[in-house]
């Protein structure tokens, strides 16, 4: 038996040896598809199906507070140690708060992302780090001193140094000594580089209004997601009776920690997966053409073979270890391929992928590799194994005396595969397509300001060192002085949250002389907290009165800007300006603020979110009770300047040294990269479904020229007799034509019925086009009908070069 | 001389819509062991389907066929195909080598597919190289060869497992006269030697070397000599 088939094998390898055009053709497919489908499969099992790096992670579920009409959000310091006493459904419940933090020592200041967690932390997920320990019962209270480093941060700054452990590092200007380096696969929350011990303070234990704990906890062993759910809920309708000034309203839902971390990305990865199953369909639709034409001149042999005493399954086992042989070598070709096409998408980060360093080619990867392989393998060399095996030998003798070895059947089926083809090719083009328009409009709306010429970065100022107001402010003045005088400068500032996703702020704002409003009718707008010439560096225009000026300062008159939007709605018909306003109620001790200009709405939260009221102050006449606010978040910066982004960002390094040696600066980059970041993720599923699609329209167009070149070949003899009774060339190129665009047409049509159902793929992703463009479908179909001309084209030639004697001589 | 075939109202045709057409029409026929039997007749006249049905290359017929006394008609396909294996050889008009093989390789197809060990096979085929003088050629591919050549390897590839009945489709009809010579002296020898051979011509002078002919027409025996 082993001999067999070593000897079937052997054979199979020296028969494609000998036709390495066939070969090469069916395993470069192959290759192509199973490439595409490895590299997407990789991050599908990397990011969605593998286990998330904790102890029982099924267990896991992270615990938000519910208020309004259905709002969920972060959770309050009391609220979480209320809910940590009192359920009982839940093993434990452990707390972090994400920000960055400026890491001095070591090298070069850094910002890098960490995470404040409860001392249960590592605890309640199960993972101990790798190098010391976690934090103990207690280190979360008071101010925290250690800290625990990510396993990258231990091997890009400190060598993998085991010493480490006892090192005092420097964080936001705070010490901390390092007690534990976290697992290599440990990467929780988000990118967090160092976890620290929160700091339970008496603050945060009493504000019972200030919601910014991320929870997540742990099932009881048994207990249902539902027990859990109405257990705590439980607790909160207690709470809400205990605490109704902060808690009324306010329930809570868990959810799944899985899908909370991996929800969102789900869609763009299923979108993808269905892409790259395309492309292998329309791949093996190619090959199952290539092993239907191979089977028809195989005939022969396997008449002779099983004439010489083949049984069937022999026979069949022999068409088998060549196609399954065709399969793995287009499997392997297609991991190197897919290991690169992983590459290449870990360069693109595209954003908003959890995990994304999780991804790899490992052994689960080669598995799928392999299945997905050796069953296209089976697929395409059983079907027409067993329907040649079983043929009596004198029939397939006499068909082949008959110089036809084509039946109308086979005909048919060949034809299906390529409209099978065609329509899935305009699928992907159409989604690819769609997307192209979709960025092109995202990049033609206009943000509101103008990106060129400006860089920005952002600092995390460290509250150890300029721990109050004052010293704060001295510090940004300092800094946007020296920004300023850099040569070619034309305008520096700071605000709190850049536009396009960077972060908001917002509130409730009162308008002077106007009855106070009733509660939930108050007037909101967006607090945009602005330090130098903010408007000139962002090249936000003026639509009336001025611009802050240098004299806005702290002993001066309180100044407003507002926005198109906030004057249309809440100064309609009147002047806006002159007009005074105070955040919040406006009640004793308000800051009131005369709003002296009024400038253009700027796309704040999303290029395609219609901007709302903002409300413009100068940073240093910011209301005193309101900087508890703003002191965490990190302060961005704006540089206008004609020297060149490169000149320019080497130039604010300098000067943020110049202020501050061990202040670290992040995301230093020209502004225009907040409009790309704005629309990454459309360019990114764009780039890979137009990659997938241009695959697709090639590996169609192979099918079409495949199954015309083989219907010429089939066709010889009836095309001889056609030129022997006198008909033209361009009658028989019309005739192949005519046979190929036919098909084509026939998948076209389709294939735009399939195009309809791109809507619920990629619905979400789309802009400023909907899914039955004409525009678009008519493009699509424009192409595929040129390809399809083009690919009949060399059949059409050959045709027309028949030689009419030979052809009938052959007969 | 025993029977080694009986065929009793032998019948093939075609189906095409409501319409029969007939290859073979009652064919009755007995061919004895070591018998050389020739069968001619014009084109369209049932020889090749004949031939097929005997050596059971064609299972869509109806009547009664024994060989060597076992019915052969109830038989399934499989039964069929180790009958083919154990007693039959092949000889066809366009040699059917298998192309990617060499000559080595295509001797060695019915041994390997009779299940014979790998290395009396090898035994076998060298012995075979060796009778038929094809030693120096063992390596080559068909393509190689001169039609007389191949169809040389056809027949050395058909008594290679030893059959007790070798069935020759028109052997020399792609071969000028001398190979045509030299393949039915060959054929004679193996006769000689006790094999049964069934060939299907239209050449007088093949048909010279065997013991009797049987003329086919529009399907029907119309006449034995």
């Amino acid at each position: 038996m082993m001999e067999s088939l070593l000897q079937d094998l052997r054979y199979a390898l020296r028969g494609l040896r000998r036709r390495p055009g066939f070969s090469a053709i069916v395993v470069l497919t192959l290759a192509l598809g199973i490439g595409a489908n490895t590299a997407i499969f990789s991050v599908v099992h990397g990011v969605l199906l593998r286990p998330l790096p904790f102890h029982q992670p099924e267990g896991l579920v992270v615990a938000r507070e519910v208020y309004g009409e259905g709002s969920v959000g972060t959770v309050s310091g009391p609220n979480f140690l209320d809910w940590r006493g009192r359920a009982k459904a839940l093993e434990g419940l452990t707390a972090y708060r994400y920000r960055t933090m400026a890491l001095v020592g070591s090298g070069e200041p850094e910002e890098i992302a960490a995470s404040m967690v409860a001392a249960n932390f590592f605890d309640l997920l199960g993972v101990a780090p790798a190098l010391g320990r976690g934090f103990a019962t207690g280190e979360d209270q008071g101010q925290p001193t250690v800290a625990v480093i990510s396993d990258g941060l231990w091997r890009a700054r400190y060598d993998a140094d085991p010493e480490v452990l006892g090192e005092v590092i420097t964080l936001s200007g705070a010490p901390y000594t390092i007690i534990g380096v976290a697992a290599p696969t440990f990467a929780f929350p988000g990118r967090a580089q160092i976890w620290v011990p929160l700091g339970f303070g008496v603050a945060q234990s009493t504000e019972r209004s200030s919601h910014s704990y991320d929870v997540v906890g742990r099932l009881q062993p048994g207990v249902a997601l539902e027990q859990a759910q109405a257990d705590l809920a439980g607790v909160a309708r207690d709470l809400e009776r205990e605490y109704p000034e902060s808690n009324a309203g306010r329930g809570v839902v868990l959810i799944p920690l899985a899908s909370d971390t991996l929800g969102a990305v789900r869609p763009t990865l299923l979108l993808l997966s269905g892409a790259v199953a395309f492309v292998l369909l329309i791949a093996c639709a190619n090959v199952a053409n290539l092993f239907l034409a191979r089977a028809a001149t195989r005939q022969r042999e396997l008449a002779i073979r099983s004439a010489l005493g083949g049984k069937r399954w022999r026979l069949a086992r022999q068409v088998l270890a060549e196609s399954v042989l065709l399969a793995v070598g287009g499997g392997v070709l297609g991991l190197l391929l897919a290991s690169w096409l992983v590459d290449l998408l870990l360069v693109l980060r595209p954003p908003g992928i959890p995990r994304l360093q999780e991804v790899s080619v490992d052994g689960t990867v080669l598995l799928f590799t392999l299945v997905v392989s050796v069953t296209v393998g089976l697929l395409f060399g059983l079907v027409p194994a067993l329907a040649m095996a079983g043929q009596d030998p004198a029939d397939a003798f006499r068909a082949e005396g008959r110089g036809s070895s084509q039946g109308p059947r086979r005909a048919l089926f060949r034809n299906a595969l390529v409209v099978a083809q065609v329509s899935l090719a305009l699928v992907l083009l159409a989604g690819a397509a769609l997307l192209v328009v979709t960025v092109r409009r995202l990049g033609a709306i206009d943000p509101g300001f103008d990106p060129a010429g400006a860089v920005s970065f952002r600092l995390s100022i460290p509250a150890a060192k300029y721990p109050d107001e004052p010293r704060y402010q001295g510090y940004v003045a300092r800094l946007l002085e020296q920004l300023e005088a850099i040569p070619g400068v034309g305008a520096a500032s700071a605000v709190f949250h850049l536009p396009l996703g960077d972060g908001d702020v917002n509130g409730d704002f009162s308008i002077a002389g106007r009855e106070p409003a009733a509660p939930g009718q108050e007037a909101l707008a967006g607090y945009r907290l602005v330090g130098g010439d903010y408007f000139a560096a962002m090249g936000v225009r003026l639509r009336g009165g001025r611009f802050f000026q240098r004299g806005d300062g702290a002993g001066s008159q309180p100044v407003a800007i507002v926005s198109e939007a906030l004057a249309r709605k809440y100064f309609a018909g009147e002047n806006p300006l002159g007009q005074r306003i105070a955040f919040g109620d406006g009640s004793d001790g308000a800051r009131w603020y005369e709003i002296v200009g009024m400038v253009a709405d700027v796309k704040h939260l999303g290029l395609t979110v219609t901007p709302g009221p903002e409300l413009y102050v100068p940073l240093s006449q910011l209301q005193p009770d309101l900087w508890s606010i703003f002191a965490p978040i990190s302060l961005s910066f704006i540089v206008r300047g004609n020297g060149g982004a490169e000149a320019l960002t080497a130039a604010i390094r300098a000067a943020v040294r110049a202020v501050d040696p061990e202040q670290p600066i992040a995301r230093l980059r020209e502004t225009g990269e907040l409009i790309a970041d704005a629309v990454a993720n459309q360019r990114f599923g764009m780039m890979l479904l137009t990659l997938f699609g241009a695959l697709a329209l090639t590996l169609a167009t192979v099918g079409v020229y495949g199954v015309m070149a083989y219907t010429v070949s089939q066709r010889t003899r009836e095309l001889g007799i056609r030129l022997a009774l006198g008909a033209g060339a361009a009658s028989v190129r019309s005739l192949v034509l005519r046979q190929g665009l036919g098909i084509t047409l026939v998948g076209i049509a389709v294939g735009l019925l399939g195009a309809l159902g791109l809507s619920r793929l990629l619905g979400g992703l789309l802009y400023g086009v909907n899914t039955t463009d004409p525009l678009v479908l008519g493009a699509v179909t424009l192409l595929l009908i040129v390809a399809s001309v083009a690919a009949c084209a060399v059949p059409a030639a050959r045709a027309t070069r028949v030689d009419p004697i030979e052809a009938l001589r052959s007969e | 001389m025993t029977t080694l075939i009986r065929l009793a109202d032998v019948e093939r045709f075609y189906q095409a819509g409501p319409t029969r057409t007939y290859v073979l029409r009652r064919v009755n026929l007995e061919i004895r062991q070591g018998e050389f039997l020739t069968i001619m007749g014009p084109s369209g006249a049932g020889k090749s389907t004949l031939l097929s049905i005997l050596g059971m290359l064609d299972s869509s017929w109806t009547g009664e066929y024994h060989f060597l006394d076992e019915a052969v008609h109830p038989l399934p396909q499989k039964k069929r195909v180790e009958l083919n294996k154990r007693y039959i050889g092949f000889v066809f008009q366009k040699y059917h080598l298998i192309d990617d093989l060499t000559v080595y390789e295509n001797l060695e197809i019915p041994l390997s597919y009779r299940d014979v060990k790998s290395k009396e096979r090898a035994a076998i085929v060298a012995e075979t190289l060796d009778r038929f003088q094809m030693v120096g050629k063992k390596d080559l591919y068909p393509s190689q060869l001169s039609g007389g050549q191949q169809q040389l390897v056809g027949v050395a590839r058909a008594v290679i497992a030893s059959p007790q009945l070798l069935l020759a489709d028109e052997p020399t009809g792609n071969l000028h006269s001398a190979q045509g010579e030299e393949i039915m002296e060959l054929f004679s020898r193996l006769n000689g030697q006790g094999t049964t051979i069934v060939q299907v011509t239209h050449s007088e002078r093949n048909a010279s070397y065997g013991h009797r002919t049987i003329q086919l027409r529009d399907g029907w025996i119309v006449g034995s000599e």
